[in-house]
């Protein structure tokens, strides 16, 4: 694929995933293999995708096995404690954040807070949503789940991520 | 662990902020200066974060601190908002409004109308609180009476962060209550709106979306009543003084009027009306039956919801009163030879769409009545029912369960 065809699919792909004004707030989470090791290990890409937050949080759980590696989020607006990862996000801007692991994709959970609005809930996993009403650990009723994404952002943003494994794997 | 050094990157910065800008606290408890920059709001918010959901233990800000750091970046761009009020008064605000009383009806439906949380409202007047079919959300919430006769002690129980009272109107009253407050709760913010005068509801909305940062939402809502009231005041510019309709408004009680200086005059005016009794000594004279008679105006418009007419509006489907109150003003002495009776340009309007903030649907309609040929595709009914459906967040059985014009 050109670089110009990438690039203008990359463009549409962008303006397809743009948060729409008025939404309501929410967080989802897309994971992609990008890297295999060849002996059952691999690295995966996690793409942050928040909705309607002007100034907020994400902390996410890696699940035992898999080890955070880096992120696209200066360092100033992360922090990394044990197994979880928190990221400061602003403006509904989308981060990149990459983890090693084994076996199957990982199972990665995480909460998110707006703290404009008060309002807090579970980052939803690409287009599987949960149950409603569901309460973050350790937190008082009033948290909402993530409303999700529809299908059209949500296969927009995996093939984002597709894209993204491409152009790496062609500058290598 | 990159906690280590970002932690302290972040301790040092707090520590240092102080020193630099000044010890006044803008946004929170730990948050000093005259600035939240997106760096000390990025400390805050890990810190929190590290110590709610990741076992931290470090400097913990505490919630209030980041919502309130968070508010200020995002909704007044990390300075305080410095605004002038309807009473004139210059107010900084360094914190967003959490807990607000709010002493009139009015403001409180604008609040609504750009969607400002009404669970952050923990104070109401009485008006609004016996008003259960409008405002059935406060059921809960306490009273703290009237301007009036305002409940200091339950005022004080509340705790407020911020009172709202009226901008010009009773204005003895309201700066009474506001020196009293001011001196008895630390840090109460007291700001003044009228909400209800033609004048200066267009900037009270624009002035309500800041202090609330519902900006968008003030937008929206002043966006729809300029679409209503921008056109009327065109097409009305185009008809000469001398050819306006004469207009006789006559309020609940009997005869009594509204001359210059008065509200109503205002309104008659805004809907393109020539007020006969705009030349009265006093703003809400009671009139002699006989002048009326004598000068035979074109349009009759009644105003009812109060005193012995008080049906109608949101509080009932009360047409039949409506109808009764119409016959008897065209059975009155002498009223049959009145140009408006025999033109059929008698109507009888509620002041839940003439008084209060919903004016410019009272407007829509007069504006309809005063010039039919003009303004024969104006739909006020359609105007009220977007109101109530997207700006008060109701559904349209409000307007079709109530009684608000006739005929």
């Amino acid at each position: 694929m050109s670089a110009e065809r990438k690039l203008f699919l990359l463009l549409c792909i962008a303006i397809i995933i743009m948060p729409v004004a008025g939404s309501p707030a929410g967080v989802m989470r897309t994971v992609t293999e990008i890297d295999g090791d060849g002996t059952g290990g691999a690295e995966y890409l996690v793409t942050i995708t928040p909705q309607g937050i002007a100034a907020g949080g994400v902390v996410e759980t890696m699940p035992d096995g898999v080890d955070y590696t880096g992120s696209s989020s200066p360092e100033s607006h992360l922090r990394v404690s044990g197994n979880m990862v928190a990221f400061v996000i602003y403006e509904s801007e989308p981060l990149t954040y990459t983890v090693i692991g084994s076996g199957d994709i990982p199972e990665i959970s995480g909460v998110w807070e707006d703290f404009v609005t008060e309002k807090r809930g579970i980052v939803s996993e690409g287009a599987v949503s949960a149950p409603a009403n569901e309460h973050l650990p350790g937190e008082p009723s009033g948290t909402q789940q993530s409303p999700g994404f529809g299908f059209i952002p949500v296969v927009s943003a995996l093939l984002l991520a597709v894209l993204v494994c491409i152009c790496r794997r062609d500058s290598l | 662990m990159k906690c280590v050094p970002v932690a302290v990157i972040v301790i040092l910065f707090c520590l240092i902020i102080p020193v630099s800008v000044g010890a006044d606290s803008l946004a929170g408890d730990d948050s000093s200066g005259d600035l939240v920059t997106e760096e000390y709001l990025s400390g805050v918010i890990l810190n929190l974060l590290d110590s709610q959901y990741m076992g931290g233990d470090c400097n913990n800000p505490g919630r209030d601190t980041v919502i309130n750091a968070a508010f200020v970046y995002a909704s007044w761009g990390g300075m305080p908002l410095v605004i002038t009020d309807s009473s004139g008064a210059e107010v900084t605000l360094d914190r967003p409004i959490r807990r607000a009383v709010v002493f009139n009806g009015e403001t409180t439906e604008t609040l609504r109308s750009i969607g400002f949380p009404m669970e952050r409202i923990v104070g109401i007047d009485k008006y609004t609180k016996a008003d259960t079919v409008f405002f059935p959300e406060f059921a809960d919430t306490k009273s703290i009476g009237s301007v009036w006769s305002p409940d200091y002690e339950q005022i004080v129980v509340l705790n407020p962060d911020t009172v709202f009272l009226y901008g010009t109107s009773s204005n003895s009253s309201c700066n009474e209550i506001a020196e009293k407050l001011s001196s008895t709760i630390p840090d109460v913010r007291i700001l003044r709106f009228d909400c209800f005068k033609p004048t200066t509801y267009e900037s009270e909305i624009t002035a309500l979306g800041a202090v609330t940062g519902r900006k968008e939402g003030a937008e929206d809502f002043r966006d729809f009543y300029l679409s209503v009231m921008e056109p009327i005041k065109e097409n009305l510019s185009k008809i000469p003084e001398n050819e306006r309709v004469r207009v006789y408004f006559e309020t609940w009680v009997d005869y009594k009027t509204g001359s210059a200086g008065s509200g109503y005059q205002e309104k008659i005016t805004l809907a393109g009306g020539e007020n006969i009794f705009a030349d009265e000594p006093t703003a809400y004279p009671v009139i002699d039956p006989e002048s009326v008679i004598i000068l035979n105006p074109g349009v009759i418009i009644k105003l009812v919801g109060s005193e012995s007419l008080s049906f109608g509006g949101y509080n009932g489907n009360d047409i039949d009163q409506m109808e009764k109150t119409y016959l008897r003003l065209s059975e009155r002495p002498g009223w049959n030879s009145l140009q408006a009776v025999q033109d059929d340009r008698m109507h009888i309007i509620h002041n839940d769409i003439f008084g209060g903030p919903e004016f410019f649907i009272g407007t829509a309609y007069s504006a309809k009545w005063f010039y039919p040929e003009i303004f024969g595709s104006l739909n006020p009914g359609e105007i009220h029912r977007e109101y109530i459906e997207r700006f008060q967040r109701s559904d349209c059985n409000a307007v079709t369960d109530g009684a608000f014009v006739y005929p």
